[in-house]
């Protein structure tokens, strides 16, 4: 802006603007930056003072907040009674510190119970707290009915039995991610056996979750989306079918993620019907992967050292990407519209198997074949030939 | 010569400057709605004496630009993300070629005469101007005086230093 606007236009926002206009913009404005305006000078801290200003935003997000004191925090949840968006962190507490029984209410507990009461309309819950318990879960059960989204991070006192009442309870849940929680085995079930769930998505790190854990999730979840899996050190496979099922999540699946899984040692699906995308990263003792998947068409594998076998039936893939595969020896990818191949230091995969296992007279454009030390130089040079022949 | 007879209304400036506006586009004026017949009807021009020839003159190319973009049905998905659609660069570039007094002239005018997309997405940008920043870095980009005692200053710093970054 021009230097002589400037001076015609000094304190243009506060004389000039309708005090209904400051909270259009303050909509789209964070608590902190109400703060913020509050400090400026003096007519923006009496309207920040006011009701409406606060009544304005939907969304509280607490993560960045260097000094969390609860009764500060509170203070200003209670002025925002319209949010739908709550991000709560561990805060300091301004109760006298003590150990505390189990199955005792924590001073977290207390906290967000307060919390709730002031926030009836929350559509989605991001809580990295340590020491909330179960008491928290069952107050979230009776006070957030309208809760689409909830994500549980770093916490040690939640239980499995916590999770299923959550999952219970609130029957509008979509979306549930369970990160780095000691105290949980997910249970993704609903408390009533045969009772099916409505999440769609639904994402679980580092915690203790066996086989039996991702069936029982995939049986109850029959709307399931997409589901994300990470650093579950104990997980040693994905369910190939969930048996005495007519619907399961297996069915209505859409993307899939499998990433630094320590100990998964094949991923074998039957059936996978609106499978789409498939990534799989870091799983080092991954042997084989097979699977029917007629709607895939985006397969990643990366980094998995010990993978021997990829066999994919009926899959109209238009890209595979499977670099630092060292021990892939045997490949079946047959699919008419593949565009881009990545085998980059798939030290062990020959010419022949290659060849034989991908079609590459469909029309594929783009190939990397960089450290696959198996194929010599003439042999790539003739599978590229190839390739550049269908491309051009 | 042939000329296409569309149905328009009449609206005169500030600076006594007669704009003839297709009805579609008037339509988007919210305040407009309830008279637009009378206007049709009306060979005089309507005054608002708020708005100057070059903000409406904006206001009218913003209408027809967006003349069939509707915005995004919102969705479950979008509220739980709580991700409030980006402004579109076309919009970024149209609403700030001109400065800071005419993007607050457009808001007073899209304010007045209640044309809710475009106040939203001006509303926005200006909103875009004051995230993440310092009190003091928000008096510099608004020219905004600092009416604080020094007393009062630190009173409502002291108030605030717990929620920084």
């Amino acid at each position: 802006m021009e230097g002589t606007d400037k001076h015609e236009w000094s304190n243009i926002l506060l004389e000039y603007l309708p005090s209904g206009v400051i909270f259009e913009i303050c909509k789209h404005l964070t608590w902190q930056d109400i703060f913020h305006i509050s400090q400026t000078c003096r007519r923006f801290n009496q309207l920040c003072d006011k009701a409406t200003i606060w009544l304005q935003l939907k969304s509280l997000d607490f993560s960045k907040c260097m000094i969390p004191l609860d009764f500060k925090v509170l203070d200003v949840v209670k002025r925002c009674p319209q949010i739908e968006f709550l991000k709560l962190t561990n805060v300091v507490s301004s109760e006298n510190a003590r150990k505390f029984r189990e199955e005792e209410t924590t001073p977290a507990d207390r906290f967000l119970l307060e919390v709730l009461r002031h926030c009836p309309s929350l559509y989605t819950m991001d809580l990295s707290m340590v020491e909330l318990t179960d008491n928290s879960v069952n107050a979230i059960c009776t006070k957030c009915e309208q809760l689409r989204s909830f994500t549980l991070i770093d916490n040690d006192f939640i239980s499995n039995e916590g999770i299923v009442n959550l999952l219970s309870y609130l029957p509008l849940l979509s979306q549930l991610h369970i990160i780095r929680c000691t105290n949980v085995i997910p249970m993704i079930k609903h408390k009533d056996e045969g009772k099916v769930l409505a999440l769609k998505d639904i994402r679980i790190e580092s915690c203790e979750l066996f086989k039996a854990n991702v069936s029982t999730l995939l049986k109850s979840c029959v709307q399931l989306e997409h589901l994300c899996l990470i650093d579950n050190i104990v997980l040693q496979g994905f369910p190939n079918s969930i048996p005495n099922t007519e619907k399961s999540g297996m069915n209505t699946l859409k993307t899939l993620k499998l990433y630094s899984q320590p100990d998964m040692r094949e991923v074998n699906f039957e059936k996978m019907e609106q499978l789409e995308s498939l990534k799989v990263k870091q799983c080092p003792h991954l042997l084989h992967v097979n699977m029917w998947a007629p709607k895939l068409h985006c397969f990643q594998i990366a980094k998995c050292e010990n993978l021997k076998s990829v066999n994919f039936y009926d899959v109209r893939l238009t890209e595979i990407n499977l670099s630092g595969c060292e021990n892939l020896a045997e490949i079946g990818v047959d699919s008419p519209v593949l565009k881009s191949i990545d085998i980059s230091d798939c030290k062990s995969l020959t010419a022949h198997q290659f060849l034989i296992g991908i079609n590459i007279k469909s029309c594929v454009d783009y190939i990397n074949m960089g450290g696959c030390n198996k194929m010599n130089s003439a042999e790539i040079d003739n599978i590229i030939q190839e390739v550049y022949i269908l491309a051009y | 010569m042939y000329k296409k007879i569309v149905p328009q209304i009449k609206l005169e400036t500030y600076e006594k400057e007669v704009f003839e506006i297709d009805l579609d586009i008037a339509k988007k004026f919210g305040k407009l709605v309830p008279v637009l017949q009378e206007l049709l009807n009306d060979d005089k021009p309507l005054t608002i004496k708020t708005i100057n020839s070059g903000t409406l003159k904006k206001i009218i190319t913003w209408c027809t630009y967006h003349k069939g973009r509707s915005p995004p049905p919102e969705d479950d998905d979008n509220r739980m993300k709580h991700s409030t659609e980006e402004v579109s660069s076309w919009d970024d570039k149209f609403l700030q070629e001109d400065g800071q007094a005419a993007l607050f002239d457009l808001i007073s005018a899209a304010h007045t005469l209640d044309i809710d997309g475009l106040l939203d997405v001006a509303c926005k940008v200006v909103a875009t101007m004051i995230k993440g920043k310092a009190p003091e870095e928000i008096r510099k980009v608004f020219n905004i005086k600092n009416d604080f005692t020094q007393q009062e200053e630190d009173q409502v710093r002291k108030e605030n230093d717990w929620c920084e970054d």
